[in-house]
């Protein structure tokens, strides 16, 4: 086994690898930028470094600095988390060249399913289903637009080389394409360095069901059931759950999709935890869309229903250890959600709200897990992804989940920065939500209704004495007597929590 | 005391006097309520109210010149003042005329779709802001021309900076 590990990684994820390590008694290496010297990962860390400026080019996407980093704090292993490296075959690769282990698949495996038409050949090979589209990148104007024309509108535009969403389209006729290609074009150039985008047909009212696999470096392959994340904004998951209500109506889609996801994984000789995502329609036609070589955000849902902890087997496998379960094994029991914890405003498009959390109190409980990287007193950087925490519940059915969750939720407080926690209130009382009748485009058109929760009087009663009281425990000479001196209050209030 | 309450654009006043730890309260506004409450302060920005048997964890911040309040169901923003402060708040008028549009919050301009002097429709994007690795489009509130462009391709923002004006 390592005797030491780098996380190449921040926020909640770092938290989560270095959690791990602890239990392993494997010593783990933070690596910071300056935006991230207080972090959570860097007080949880038995060793930090720091890695150069905020922006993530010159800190966590610096792969030279990273691998210097390592040999420095003599670690044996790095391990990517989720975005920034995890997906750069060049970094795993970089990382094998120096003589340290990269934490997920060959750099190989990496390179072949990183360009999502080179995975949709390896698909098709595999005799897996996929989308109909263009199998490469498109070259120019006149290609998209005969390609969209054989296909048939609505289409979306992707980023080759992307994830996440970004680069990406829907594209409902001619008119829109020229426009749409450019803007996805350079969005995936930004965020991916390279402009290169493909096309497809857009199914309408899909569901996003993806497959977790698990490979050791001696052959041994087996699936862990579904996740549903149909629940996005802006191709962003928010809720992903397992088991997927359309496998609890069609509990066949399981061993269907699944084997399916191990045919494509086995044709990269896939090892390590990786995860294949599918596009169902509504009767439960599925099509492979791309594989995430590495762990991924929502990969707690899984570990509630199989029991199976995957970062602790990211370890195992990567340190040479062979699986030791086999399909036959794997049980899925109960049902697990999760919701991600975002510094954002639902009411304003979702935009991200840095700043700092004046107060953070986390929901515990039965059943109850929050991989969280805050803590009341940080401030919630610019510069990064602004994910605060993954709530997840476990419960018997996906009704008691639903429940817990609810329960949970209504425990969780976040204070001085807008979150979208109060979001998941709302989507656990939709009726549409309730019976599992889920599709990516779910969450806007929940937003789109704008409906707003009847608020208990009595409880806005509670609030404002409250809130009274506190003004009344001030010094008498602090309340207001005019808007000025509220200002010069209030900013002297800011200056005492700091 | 007597406080005067803005939540949500609705004025109340709230009449509190506290003996021995029970608060006599009298609410009056677009809601009244009165009774009596039991305030107890149990942590720095942490109370729990019970009115009559019901029970209540409020927590609270400072936000500028409001409170923030989280109760189990709700986050609101509320401003408290002396209820003997007349100053009010002016409410901002509708804008009519020259429209300021200004950067929601830190981030860099990565692109700018109009320029000086262009035409440009309601709705119409006119700025490309990148913030915490998201691209968003500052569209047109209005039907105008393009004025006064403040900021330049690759520049840093800051959170209300100006950024252009449409007239």
């Amino acid at each position: 086994m390592f005797r030491k590990v780098l996380i190449a990684n921040r926020g909640e994820i770092a938290v989560r690898v270095i959690r791990c390590l602890r239990e392993m008694r494997i010593p783990s290496v933070a690596v910071f930028s300056e935006a991230d010297r207080a972090s959570l990962h860097v007080q949880m860390a038995d060793e930090a470094l720091c890695i150069g400026p905020p922006p993530s080019s010159e800190s966590y996407l610096h792969a030279g600095r990273i691998i210097e980093a390592a040999q420095k704090s003599g670690a044996e292993a790095i391990h990517p988390g989720y975005g920034f490296l995890s997906e750069n075959a060049a970094f795993a690769r970089a990382c094998s060249d120096a003589g340290i282990k990269f934490i997920g698949p060959a750099w190989q495996s990496i390179e072949q399913m990183g360009s999502k038409t080179a995975a949709r050949r390896i698909a098709i090979a595999g005799g897996a289903p996929v989308v109909p589209g263009t199998e490469h990148g498109i070259r120019d104007y006149e290609e998209a637009r005969q390609s969209a024309l054989e296909i048939g509108y609505p289409v979306l535009l992707k980023a080759s080389a992307g994830g996440g969403g970004k680069g990406m389209r829907r594209v409902d006729s001619e008119y829109e394409l020229l426009a749409a290609m450019r803007e996805a074009s350079s969005e995936a150039e930004r965020a991916f360095g390279s402009g290169e985008i493909y096309l497809e047909k857009l199914i309408e009212r899909p569901r996003h069901i993806e497959i977790q696999v698990l490979g050791d470096e001696h052959g041994n392959l087996i699936h862990l059931g579904e996740r549903e994340c149909s629940i996005q904004r802006r191709h962003q998951k928010v809720i992903e759950e397992c088991p997927s209500p359309l496998v609890l109506a069609k509990p066949e889609l399981r061993t269907q999709i699944g084997e399916a996801a191990l045919r494509i994984a086995r044709a990269v000789s896939y090892a390590n935890a990786g995860t294949l995502e599918f596009l169902a329609d509504q009767h439960g036609h599925f099509y492979f869309l791309e594989m995430n070589t590495r762990l991924q955000v929502e990969h707690p849902v899984t570990e509630w229903v199989t029991g199976i902890d995957l970062v602790r087997w990211q370890i195992r496998i990567a340190a040479g250890e062979p699986l030791t379960l086999n399909q036959q094994e794997i049980r899925w029991t109960g049902s697990a959600i999760e919701c991600r914890a975002y510094a954002e405003d639902p009411e304003n498009n979702f935009f991200p709200s840095p700043g700092t959390i004046a107060q953070y109190v986390e929901p515990s409980g039965p059943g109850v897990r929050v991989d969280g990287g805050v803590y009341a007193g940080w401030t919630v950087p610019i510069e990064y992804d602004p994910l605060l925490a993954k709530l997840s519940v476990w419960a018997e059915s996906r009704s008691a989940a639903i429940d817990r969750m609810r329960r949970a939720v209504s425990e969780y407080c976040v204070l001085g920065i807008t979150t979208n926690l109060r979001l998941f209130a709302g989507i656990f009382a939709d009726p549409m939500f309730l019976s599992g009748d889920l599709h990516t485009a779910f969450l806007d058109a929940f937003m789109r209704q704008g409906r707003i929760a009847a608020s208990d009087p009595v409880e806005f009663v509670a609030g404002l004495i409250a809130a009274a009281s506190s003004e009344s425990s001030r010094p008498a000479a602090a309340v207001a007597v005019n808007g000025a001196s509220g200002r010069w209050r209030a900013c002297g209030r800011q200056e005492l929590i700091r | 005391m007597k406080l005067r309450i803005e939540v949500d654009g609705e004025e109340y006043t709230l009449d509190i006097h506290c003996e021995a730890g029970e608060s006599e309260y009298t609410l009056r506004g677009a809601y009244a309520a009165a009774g009596l409450a039991s305030v107890a302060q149990v942590s720095p920005g942490v109370f729990s109210i019970l009115l009559d048997t019901r029970s209540f964890t409020v927590r609270l911040a400072p936000k500028g010149e409001e409170l923030e309040v989280w109760t189990a169901t709700e986050r609101r923003f509320i401003s408290v003042a002396d209820a003997r402060d007349r100053s009010g708040k002016s409410k901002r008028a509708a804008a009519a005329g020259p429209v300021q549009l200004c950067a929601q919050m830190p981030g860099k301009v990565i692109k700018l779709l109009a320029q000086n002097g262009t035409a440009v429709e309601a709705g119409q994007g006119l700025i490309v802001v990148e913030a915490m690795k998201m691209q968003n489009e500052v569209k047109s509130p209005k039907g105008g021309v393009v004025s006064k462009i403040n900021v330049r391709e690759g520049e840093t923002v800051a959170a209300g900076q100006a950024l252009m004006m449409v007239e």
